[in-house]
């Protein structure tokens, strides 16, 4: 059974992601009539540019999520979940519209605009957006770490030695996966380069693709960025073998705690709430300003336009993610239960893919008489999820798996446990929380996909990143701002509904666990 | 875990799936798909109105800023073994041509379409225009620079105007539009010459039209050439700018005038209801909508428009034959790229 689940998935995943962008790369290779255009001067300086941003970027992403994971895993100890949740509000937003919010704030501060319109003004737009997501994925590595190592090192040494030489030696992992995320991220990013006027090699797969309509073009050099990204990947895991990738950890740190003078303390609490303030008030504060600069008008406008979207986007999002937990939880299985390797790279390369591209190969693969009934329904959408962020679902669920102890699974097997029962009333409720995390994180990914079903959605179709998106365009920038804000609020709230929910599920399973 | 929490939403997810498959399996013969590059904020009125009227459902598809416009004609293309679409209405007929030049698009003579002047329409009857744009020229009017206004836009490479004017990629939209149509009117040399000039005179190449008027709405800049329908929507939202028509004095090339397109796709799964689809947009109903929304002009005589909305009849346009302009863009792609990325 367990062997015809894993091989169905697989089958499934193969036919919804692998095969199609597998089969548009090919064809591109095919119809490409030389491969010297790609290779020229020209690009191979855009691609070495574009490298070095992104470097850049992943780099300043990881030391500002760094610092911000040590200051909330060891200095705070209430309030930490909801800083947590401000930081990574610019994740909800997509990077266009922190790209614009940002350099309206540098026009309305009336300078910094040259700063804003160079490389520079990219990498800082990007930092701003991915060093909440290196916050995140060092700070659950840190709350991994057990006190006891820590706690002995403070012993005989002052606690700035115990950070460099004990704390930060054991995040490697973590420090490593994050800096590959956010360069795996910004290299294909195409919308704050191009707003920004600033060329990279994005923009030039965007500029073949929609200014030339050379698809083979576009897609080869989509080849060599999918290139690049299995290169660090692979380095990343040969020297990291079996670290976690992404996890969450839901509980409190146990971390040693250091003692702190009081008027460190206040600065380190100021340096996270100054975070807080720099990465997700200002943004938030400009679009608040645009949207309410006119009185009301544009928020109701807004909630008008965006109103009949939300039911669907919210069903949409449910069900990919609900997807996108199944695949992650069979995918996790097979990787860290069966050490089926190959997993990983698999999923690693499909999210590596630019959205576009992906979009594409979606349209060549599926757009077939005998398929148009996926093609031209919903189901098109779930599958472009589903090729996007499995990775993310089955490294989250992998590592909730790592964290159960095995003599835990060697004791029920010991005691007769059929495989089942094993995995409904042990492995499932351990990991439970990893896979609310997983759902959750989906969930919200899902409601701000917009680079691949764009590409896709079924005509009639109104998801709300879409319409906002449709509709900026010779809309006033109060209504994009307002509608920007809408968002928000709704992905705010479905979060804030699915924690309740997960409290009453849990208060539920409680009750009739004790009687 | 209660196997029932994973069991209940999965059967219900399967359920929907299925449904939604089998929906879409059953063609409805009341509808029509439509892909519009024109901003969804003008083109759903007018799609709901076609709507009601005629009890055909519009399934639509918009483009979006953030692609330049580009992702429907994209789609378009990718989709070409099995067209999903009837009509594609476009902002202007570069796309169509695209199209065109692909073998994607069917011909179709539309009577509402009649009095229609005969160079807004394609000789082969693959696309038909309507409604149409001009290129302006938007200023601050805050800004002292307004004192003396360019009359040409050979006058955007003078000195007084240096680190002054904007314009939007030209690799992109309409303003791609513009530049082919330069290249017809003054021959490739010449067309090359003045975008040196404007380079050197330190031109600010912004990432769409809305981003031209964004930047001089802001005071960022002081001029930059944009279409009317932008400098239109600017000026009603109570920014400090205004628009003129450049080159409209005798002996000069005029402004371009660029008008929406609307084509029937080759294999158009509804093609009976594509074409009154088109009829409709086709119609001076239509165009005096339009008018209203976006202050665009109509092609029909005698359509009631909006005082602010200026007709073409007072306006002196630029000569050129769209079909040949719009092949000669995909010819002059490259020199516009190498344009772009010099320093």
């Amino acid at each position: 059974m367990k062997r015809f689940i894993y091989f169905l998935t697989t089958l499934l995943f193969l036919f919804i992601a692998v095969v199609p962008t597998l089969f548009t790369l090919f064809s591109s290779v095919i119809q490409l009539r030389g491969w010297g255009g790609i290779f020229s001067m020209t690009n191979l300086t855009l691609l070495g540019k574009s490298i070095a941003m992104s470097s850049v970027t992943a780099f300043l992403s990881t030391l500002i999520g760094l610092l911000l994971a040590l200051i909330l895993e060891r200095t705070f100890s209430e309030r930490k979940n909801w800083i947590k949740l401000l930081l990574i509000a610019p994740f909800f937003f997509s990077p266009y519209i922190l790209g614009v919010a940002w350099s309206d704030f540098f026009h309305m501060l009336g300078t910094g605009e040259r700063f804003i319109y160079s490389p520079w003004g990219v990498i800082f737009v990007w930092t701003m957006i991915f060093a909440p997501l290196s916050m995140l994925v060092i700070s659950s590595q840190l709350a991994n770490i057990g006190p006891n190592m820590e706690e002995s090192a403070l012993l005989c040494a002052p606690y700035q030695s115990v950070i460099i030489k004990i704390t930060i030696p054991l995040l490697r992992p973590a420090i490593l996966s994050s800096f590959v995320l956010v360069f795996i991220m910004t290299i294909s990013e195409f919308s704050v380069p191009a707003f920004l006027s600033v060329r990279v090699f994005s923009t030039e797969i965007f500029t073949q693709f929609s200014a030339f309509h050379n698809f083979s073009e576009a897609v080869a050099q989509g080849w060599i960025i999918i290139s690049v990204a299995i290169t660090l990947l692979f380095l990343e895991r040969s020297y990291l073998t079996d670290a976690p990738f992404i996890s969450v950890k839901t509980d409190a740190s146990k971390g040693a705690r250091p003692i702190i003078s009081r008027p460190i303390s206040t600065l380190f609490h100021g340096i996270a709430y100054g975070s807080i303030f720099w990465m997700s008030v200002i943004p938030v504060l400009v679009l608040v300003f645009q949207a309410f600069k006119g009185g009301l008008s544009a928020m109701n406008q807004a909630i008008h336009v965006l109103a009949p979207t939300m039911i669907n986007s919210l069903f949409y999002a449910a069900i990919g993610a609900l997807f996108l937990v199944l695949f992650g939880l069979v995918f996790a299985f097979m990787s860290e239960e069966d050490h089926l390797r190959w997993v990983n790279l698999v999923l690693l390369v499909t999210f590596s893919i630019p959205s576009m591209i992906f979009g594409m190969s979606l349209i060549y693969f599926f757009n077939r008489p005998f398929l148009t009934p996926i093609y031209s329904s919903l189901v098109i959408i779930i599958f472009a999820y589903i090729g996007r962020f499995t990775f993310i679902t089955g490294r989250l669920i992998a590592n909730s798996l790592k964290q159960i102890p095995t003599p835990i699974k060697e004791a029920a097997i010991m005691a007769g446990a059929p495989p089942w029962t094993i995995l409904f009333r042990i492995i499932i409720p351990l990991i439970a929380p990893g896979v609310f995390a997983a759902f959750l994180i989906a969930f919200i990914l899902n409601l701000g996909e917009l680079g691949t079903t764009i590409m896709v959605y079924p005509p009639g179709t109104s998801l709300m990143p879409i319409k906002v998106y449709t509709i900026m365009a010779n809309a006033p920038q109060s209504t994009t701002s307002a509608m920007t804000l809408v968002v928000l609020v709704v992905i705010l709230s479905s979060t804030g509904a699915l924690f309740l929910m997960r409290s009453i599920l849990a208060k539920y399973s409680e009750e009739r666990c004790c009687g | 875990m209660n196997k029932k929490f994973i069991l209940l939403p999965l059967v219900a997810l399967l359920v929907i799936l299925i449904h939604s498959f089998i929906t879409s399996c059953t063609k409805t013969p009341k509808e029509v798909v439509v892909y519009t590059t024109i901003d969804q904020i003008f083109s759903e009125p007018i799609l709901r109105d076609f709507e009601r009227e005629s009890g055909i459902k519009v399934k639509a598809v918009y483009d979006t800023e953030e692609t330049k416009s580009t992702g429907v004609l994209n789609r378009l293309i990718a989709e070409a073994k099995n067209p999903q679409c009837d009509v594609f209405w476009s902002g202007d007929p570069i796309r169509a041509v695209v199209l065109k030049q692909r073998g994607l698009t069917q011909p179709y003579v539309s009577e509402e379409a009649k009095d229609i002047p005969k160079w807004y329409k394609d000789p082969e009857h693959h696309w038909t225009g309507f409604s149409a744009r001009a290129r302006v020229l938007i200023y601050n009017t805050s800004l002292p620079e307004a004192s003396t206004l360019p009359k040409s836009i050979f006058d955007l490479s003078k000195p007084e105007l240096k680190y002054n004017v904007a314009i939007a990629n030209p690799l992109f939209g309409t303003t791609t539009f513009h530049m082919a149509a330069l290249f017809y009117v003054l021959g490739e040399d010449r067309a090359i010459d003045f975008l040196n000039r404007l380079k050197e005179n330190g031109i600010l190449i912004a990432s769409s039209n809305g981003d031209v008027k964004k930047k001089v709405a802001q005071g960022e800049i002081f001029c930059g050439l944009t279409d009317t329908d932008d400098a239109f929507t600017a000026k009603k939202q109570g920014a400090p700018v205004d628009y003129l028509f450049l080159d409209q004095n005798k002996g000069q090339i005029g402004t371009l005038i660029i008008p929406n397109v609307v084509t029937l796709i080759k294999g158009a799964p509804h093609p009976e209801n594509g074409k009154r689809l088109i009829d409709y947009l086709l119609s001076r109903e239509t165009e005096a909508k339009l008018a209203k929304s976006c202050a665009q002009m109509p092609l029909h005589k005698g359509v009631p428009t909006p005082e602010d909305v200026p007709s073409l009849d007072d306006i002196r346009p630029m000569k050129i034959d769209y079909d040949k302009t719009a092949r000669l863009m995909v010819e002059i792609q490259g020199v516009l790229k190498r344009w772009v990325e010099s320093e």
